[in-house]
């Protein structure tokens, strides 16, 4: 990897300070520029900022409005007109998707018709009682939305899908349908989802990968599942318990690793890099503690040498992290 | 990579801003300055402040457990740990990260076993004041910025939580936080003359921990007993929010007058009626706009994530039938939409 160059990084105040100290700006120029990175966005990019918030929160309540609405499951309304109303409702959300797809207010609405999806589903539900376990309609919607979220890969939308996906594999093993016997093994497949879009993002070529967020939001959740693992594996796995997910130990390591940039192309990306020391961190110091109360009984000094190893992990992650920032990492 | 709202926020890179003739000398500047320990991005802050908490508390827990159980001499091994761990922070050179990291969290235990010990001796105005001197004696004895974002924290909730101990009266929360909010809208507003001054280096922390201490202050305006006092919050949020408003459009040659004027309004005024029982939302909103216009996205991140929760906790405390709550939603979504109507040219592509 060439090194990066010390100019193409953001221009913050605390940087333009550092130039001024260093004779590298006089008094004015610093001033000029300060105001130029700190001044807002024009007042056209101002305009479209905030059509895009007021189209999400506009289009979110107006969703939510419809979700209560049939909670309330109003008993003077005939059931062909709540099926009727919540089909409308999804007809009207995807009918204005399909007519605009490329405008901002197509994706939304299409992301605004998905969810609509599953009100529609809950008031089939509600009107034919059909007994079925609360993880079908969820699995139902999850399978109902496949084809939009191949048709437009937008982020919301497909995050809306993981979530219902996920929704789906919880309850399904809660209501039996789906039999995993370890803990630590539940929290991984319901991580699945999540670890697999993550997955995707990171093999995408540059031009075609999701927003950061999205890849940020999926990996995140990957390192909370494994975190959750990691956890429970220090606390019952030597004694036996949640023996099965010990296998997941080392797969977990290795995408840790490749996250910290073992064999990995493209930049590291920092944040997801913090979530990997974190974790590293959480489960150290959970092993420690259970080396010196449970095999040492140490007692009142335990606290403090675990309070101690706390300051030497950080300072370590925070050394290499700092580190890795110099030399290009995002 | 898609563009983001995110995106939008991204600052100019120096190498946009700084002249051809000048690159060289600011890069040898930027590269020393980088060797010396430089900027530590977001994450890293986190990470360190996360880690401070953590050792700090086990600090704490280890002085009890081991004796320290007395309030004078509590207080005194707390004021000494401030000290040590103010001076080893003063001194530490800018590679010295474990020095830092324990310097950092023997003071935030320090402050932790003085604030405690005073406030558990049955005087809780006093641990309030003292946190709040601690706190503010702290933003500019300790020159970290993690520290500094704790030192906000304390000087602010010190204060307000002594007073609400003592008078168990929930409107100090509300006027607490219609007088913090005003100094909070200014520290960002002022960026550019903070930076300018010799107090640069406190501006992104003060700013940061206020901003903390707002929606650390907001979360209880959903208690019952909040109620009464939310409007003098609310309002003054709201007043914020309107003035902030009006400066960005000024700036950007906008006259008042006409169907955008009128959106606006209608906007400030469902924000003002929210803010009678939910000043958080309108706190949330604030930080938005104040993040979009000073590109922090790390504020923006957390002012969405707040002024998400806030809505749901609204509508959640709602007594009002399921009906009800459907119209009042329809009522807000369809005002967000028809503003939008009013304010936007034309629709352009993401």
């Amino acid at each position: 990897m060439s090194e990066p160059d010390p100019l193409d990084t953001p221009a913050t105040a605390a940087r333009l300070r550092a130039l001024h100290r260093r004779d590298a700006l006089d008094d004015d120029r610093l001033h000029t520029l300060l105001d130029a990175a700190a001044h807002g966005p024009s007042g056209a990019e101002w305009a479209g900022l905030l059509d895009r918030a007021l189209l999400a929160i506009g289009a979110g309540l107006c969703v939510a409005a419809v979700i209560y609405f049939f909670a309330g499951n109003w008993a003077d309304l005939p059931d062909a007109a709540k099926l009727g109303a919540a089909m409308a409702a999804v007809a009207g959300a995807a009918g204005w998707a399909l007519y605009a797809p490329e405008r901002r207010s197509g994706r939304v609405a299409l992301t605004a018709a998905a969810g609509l999806t599953g009100a529609l589903l809950a008031v089939y539900g509600q009107i034919y009682q059909t007994g079925a376990d609360a993880w079908t309609l969820f699995a139902a919607w999850s399978a109902l939305l496949v084809p939009w979220v191949l048709a437009s890969r937008d982020e919301p939308l497909i995050t809306l899908w993981l979530v219902v996906g996920t929704l789906a594999l919880a309850l399904g093993m809660d209501q039996g349908a789906l039999r995993v016997r370890d803990e630590s093994l539940r929290i991984l497949v319901i991580a699945g989802p999540a670890a697999a879009a993550w997955l995707v993002c990171e093999l995408l070529p540059e031009p075609r990968r999701p927003a950061r967020w999205f890849v940020r939001t999926a990996g995140t959740a990957v390192f909370a599942a494994l975190t959750c693992v990691g956890f429970i594996l220090t606390l019952d796995g030597f004694d036996g318990g949640d023996a099965g997910a010990w296998p997941a130990l080392l797969p977990g390591l290795g995408i840790g690793a490749w996250v910290l940039g073992l064999g990995r192309k493209r930049p590291i990306d920092l944040y997801l890099a913090s979530i990997v020391w974190l974790s590293a961190i959480i489960i150290l110091t959970t092993l420690w503690g259970r080396v010196l109360f449970d095999g040492f009984d140490a007692g009142e000094l335990g606290v403090l040498l675990i309070a101690l190893a706390v300051i030497g992990e950080v300072g370590v992650a925070a050394a290499w992290l700092r580190r890795a920032w110099q030399r290009g990492a995002r | 990579m898609a563009e983001s709202l995110f995106d939008a926020l991204r600052r100019p890179r120096l190498v946009e801003l700084i002249p051809a003739d000048d690159a060289h000398a600011a890069r040898t500047a930027l590269a020393a300055h980088e060797a010396e320990g430089g900027e530590s991005p977001a994450p890293i802050r986190a990470l360190v402040g996360f880690g401070a908490w953590l050792a700090a508390l086990l600090l704490v827990i280890f002085a009890i457990i081991a004796g320290v159980q007395e309030a004078a001499a509590g207080t005194l091994f707390g004021l000494i740990a401030i000290g040590v761990g103010a001076a080893l922070r003063r001194n530490a050179g800018p590679g010295s990260v474990f020095r830092s990291q324990f310097a950092l969290s023997l003071s935030l235990a320090g402050h932790g076993m003085v604030i405690g010990f005073v406030t558990v001796d049955g005087d809780a105005l006093a641990g309030g004041i003292i946190a709040t001197g601690l706190g503010l004696g702290g933003l500019f004895v300790v020159p970290d910025p993690v520290h500094r974002f704790a030192s906000t924290l304390l000087a602010v909730g010190g204060l307000i939580i002594g007073l609400l101990i003592t008078t168990e009266a929930p409107a100090v929360i509300a006027v607490g936080l219609a007088l913090v909010a005003p100094i909070w809208v200014a520290v960002f507003w002022q960026e550019t003359r903070w930076q300018t001054s010799k107090w640069a280096d406190l501006q992104l922390p003060v700013g940061f921990g206020l901003s903390a201490a707002i929606a650390a202050l907001a979360i209880p305006s959903f208690m019952p007993d909040f109620s009464d006092a939310a409007p003098v919050a609310g309002l003054t949020l709201t007043g914020l929010l309107a003035w902030v408003g009006l400066r960005i459009a000024r700036e950007r040659g906008y006259a008042l007058g006409g169907r955008p004027t009128i959106a606006v309004g209608a906007l400030l005024v469902g924000f003002a009626w929210i803010g009678l029982s939910a000043p958080g939302v309108v706190a949330a909103a604030l930080g938005m706009v104040l993040a979009v216009e000073r590109r922090h996205p790390v504020l923006l991140g957390g002012a969405i994530v707040f002024f998400i929760g806030f809505v749901a906790a609204w509508y959640h405390q709602m007594e009002l039938t399921f009906f009800a709550k459907a119209a009042a939603l329809a009522g807000g979504g369809l005002l967000f939409l028809l503003a939008r109507l009013a304010l936007r040219p034309g629709e352009g592509a993401r």
